[in-house]
């Protein structure tokens, strides 16, 4: 006779579960460590989610409560410094996991047919968690949170058309204020975490129906195949240990602290600056002069990363299957200009301002 | 028992239209439904017009209490608003934004270089609000100043 939890693991529902993971093979090769960046970001999603969660408790959405009530977690709440520490360094590995995922599929040709969907769902999320980076960026209400969100709402304003409508949506007024912290919290803990949480799924299951994109080299076409479940699944649990390991050493040691209350009326500190996932924008804002061949360089950066933006969604379709064959094409040629310019300004960013 | 021959089907073109006005159908009821939503949802989040303040004369304080030409000017803050303010060399008061014409950041003043400098981008203006360097092309909005029975009053000036 089975008892209960034998007879729950017996039954179809469970047993198709596995069924289907254990049917999905992931190719073995030297290049299966870049394979786990993409569980490893999950891993921190769920981690944001669950920490989140735990902030909206205490935290309080005004600008005369928000500076106060995040001083009140730091200080007073229990552990509530590590739960917000946990909170901030996690968003800094989940960005970083996100952007070695990104340029992993990117680099090995992932978005290959019939990968298209996957592909889009991806890019699509990457904009969304840096949403989620730039909303909650404001939420302390500290002289950085301000600025970061005044210049932020700022930039879109010179995009062609669009640009006054979408400031005065994010900002609810025309300067940043309570509107616009509701406006932006709303945004942080449910417009966007629902979006996401839909757009995850749908990652997940086309990604599983289209199965894993092997390496279209020698080495990936016979490359030996091991089933996602459990062996894959079992060195995923290695990455996500890793990747909680790190988490908490960075946020037991190196709890981020609060600056000053932002006040309207105070000019913007010296040494003032974004965090370092936007230095790429904040240093060509900085170096480059206010107009070029007598166009307004705001607006020459916001096409620029709209049609960077278009770029990598349409990548499946500038690019062309038969040269990705594992060597050199146009897409990794241009990407790797992108890469070396990103990786520059966020030197560029840390050392010289 | 012999086939009976079922009832006649509707030839193929036939189901095709009938499938297509059906599609067209569904598509315009769908399209029914959802602009009154889009229309409700654009006017209940596109924030209302506010009223214009820009061209609002503004109580700046007493004359005799602004800072000197060789003092750092003051800081007028109202709602939406923050003026630097003094007396200049032919005593007469002297205001410009304190806004960075390049992303709006609130500018500070530089006791040691006695000019105007944003702290976000780096750009710099001289005490006239002309840009010296930096990202930011438009000087710093300048005000008019009246000044009635000893008390200050602003209203902006023409952009330069």
């Amino acid at each position: 006779m089975k008892n209960f939890l034998e007879r729950f693991i017996d039954s179809a529902l469970i047993r198709n579960f596995f069924d289907a993971l254990s049917h999905k093979n992931i190719p073995a090769t030297r290049k299966t460590f870049w394979y786990f960046f993409g569980g490893l970001t999950l891993f921190f999603c769920v981690i944001q989610g669950i920490s989140g969660g735990l902030l909206l408790i205490y935290y309080s959405p005004t600008p005369q409560t928000a500076h106060e009530s995040i001083q009140s977690i730091l200080t007073t709440v229990p552990y509530g410094w590590l739960i917000r520490s946990i909170h901030v360094w996690s968003a800094h590995l989940l960005i970083t996991s996100l952007f070695i995922h990104f340029g992993a599929g990117f680099f090995m040709s992932a978005y290959r047919t019939p990968r298209e969907s996957v592909w889009i769902s991806g890019i699509l999320l990457l904009f969304l968690i840096l949403g989620f980076a730039f909303t909650g960026s404001l939420l302390p209400w500290d002289a950085r949170a301000y600025f970061a969100t005044q210049i932020g709402t700022e930039i879109p304003r010179s995009f062609p058309v669009l640009g006054p409508f979408v400031v005065r949506l994010l900002r609810g007024t025309s300067l940043i204020g309570a509107e616009s912290l509701k406006r932006l919290f709303a945004l942080h803990v449910t417009i966007l975490p629902v979006i996401s949480i839909l757009l995850i799924l749908f990652h997940l299951i086309v990604n599983h129906k289209h199965g894993p994109s092997i390496a279209d080299t020698a080495d990936g076409r016979n490359a030996k195949q091991i089933p996602f479940f459990p062996e894959f699944l079992l060195r995923d649990c290695i990455a996500w240990l890793t990747g909680l390991g790190i988490l908490l050493v960075l946020a037991l040691n190196l709890p981020p602290l609060v600056g000053a209350k932002a006040d309207p009326f105070v000019s913007a500190p010296a040494g003032i600056k974004p965090e370092w996932y936007f230095f790429p924008l904040y240093v060509t804002l900085r170096m480059l002069p206010g107009a070029i061949m007598g166009l307004n360089t705001e607006t020459l950066i916001n096409i620029l990363v709209a049609a960077l933006g278009f770029a990598f969604l349409l990548t499946p379709f500038i690019s062309h299957s038969s040269a990705d064959r594992g060597g050199i094409s146009f897409p990794k040629i241009a990407g790797a200009g992108i890469l070396l310019y990103l990786l520059g300004t966020t030197i560029i960013g840390w050392i010289l301002y | 028992m012999p086939d009976q021959p079922g009832p006649e089907l509707p030839s193929p073109a036939r189901i095709s239209s009938r499938r297509h006005l059906l599609q067209a159908m569904l598509a315009g009821w769908g399209v029914i439904l959802l602009a009154p939503a889009l229309y409700i949802l654009e006017r209940y989040l596109v924030p209302a017009e506010e009223p214009d303040r820009q061209n609002e004369r503004i109580d700046a304080g007493r004359f005799d209490l602004l800072p000197g030409p060789s003092e750092p000017p003051k800081l007028y803050r109202s709602k939406g608003k923050a003026i630097y303010i003094c007396r200049n060399g032919q005593n007469q008061v002297q205001a410009i934004s304190g806004i960075c014409t390049h992303l709006g950041c609130l500018v500070e003043y530089n006791r040691e270089h006695k000019n105007f400098r944003c702290n976000c981008h780096g750009s710099e203006f001289d005490l006239n609000g002309n840009n010296l360097s930096g990202p930011a092309l438009r000087p710093l909005q300048p005000y008019r100043a009246e000044v009635i029975h000893d008390e200050v009053y602003l209203s902006p000036g023409a952009q330069l």
